[in-house]
């Protein structure tokens, strides 16, 4: 279950550079998200980059 | 590496998009507006938490396959039920407590966002993979928010310390539900298929989690009791 060159392509070109460290697997499930969720993260993940990730949420089950 | 650890890196990196959506909501007005439609949001969808778990254990039991694995996940589910029961109640208890009656919360229309997360949920389970189920509940049960948020917004809002106590438990039971759901994800022996769905689920859950609070920072037209909305014949 490789990740094609495509697939990674999309994920460049949307702006979601930053899946080092991520399983294949794990790249494929982002992968599922619309273009539109995938613009939308990479947005927030560069404006909250250098911020220490502490898993402090807003939901709960 | 593991089913849980795996998870976990799909999570961490899906979730600046739905802490972004926080900061954007939580900053914007006074957090004492937000608040109470914050916990009605909650509201709206930890009253699904149970009848999810339902629905999958029933899916689960009608499937012709009893692979060990279907077996340890209805047992999780099992139990789960019971330790997520009445949570929705407990909203209701805070909300009550800052002004907010029952009958109005739950009579207020949810957003379309809170029916698209978690009416997926009923669709995945029901039409596609019920494993999937899974990586919903690893999103909503892994990230609770920390004590110190909770302080924060006790301390802006002014309101009593009574109307965050939902919050405060999940925030220290989300950590002990998390870690069972780890160790049962990663003795689960399941497809690759299965493991997949689990996967995208979360990251699915991630983004729809962050739209779901980003719709606490719009105006709310959409939130009508629904006896505006009931046919006059």
């Amino acid at each position: 279950m490789a990740i094609t060159d495509t697939e990674l392509k999309r994920l460049a070109d949307l702006g979601l550079t930053n899946v080092e460290g991520l399983t294949i697997e794990a790249v494929k499930a982002l992968g599922t998200l619309s273009d539109e969720e995938l613009k939308a993260l990479a947005k927030a993940q560069k404006s909250m980059s250098g911020r220490v990730h502490t898993m402090d949420g807003n939901i709960i089950f | 590496m593991t089913l849980s650890d795996e998870l976990r890196a799909v999570i961490r990196a899906a979730y600046p998009v739905a802490d972004q959506a926080a900061e954007n909501a939580f900053s914007r007005g006074a957090l004492r507006e937000i608040y109470p439609r914050y916990l009605t949001m909650l509201h709206q969808i930890v009253r699904s938490s149970v009848p999810l778990m339902q629905t999958t254990l029933e899916r689960l039991r009608k499937m012709q396959k009893r692979t060990a694995a279907i077996v340890e996940y209805s047992d999780y589910l099992a139990r789960h039920v019971d330790e997520e029961a009445h949570h929705d109640e407990w909203l209701l208890d805070d909300l009550e407590l800052i002004g907010h009656n029952r009958l109005g919360v739950t009579a207020t229309r949810p957003h379309h966002e809170i029916a698209r997360l978690v009416g997926a949920q009923y669709y995945f389970t029901l039409h596609y993979n019920p494993f999937s189920l899974l990586g919903y509940i690893a999103v909503l049960e892994g990230a609770p928010p920390s004590s110190a948020k909770i302080d924060r917004m006790e301390a802006s809002t002014g309101y009593p310390s009574d109307a965050f106590r939902t919050l405060r438990i999940h925030s220290d039971v989300d950590q002990e539900h998390l870690r069972e759901l780890d160790l049962f994800l990663d003795r689960l022996v399941i497809s690759k298929g299965d493991r997949q769905s689990i996967l995208a689920n979360a990251a699915f859950t991630v983004a729809g989690v962050a739209r779901c609070i980003a719709t606490l920072a719009e105006p709310n037209p959409d939130e009508h009791p629904l006896e505006e909305l009931a046919p006059t014949h």
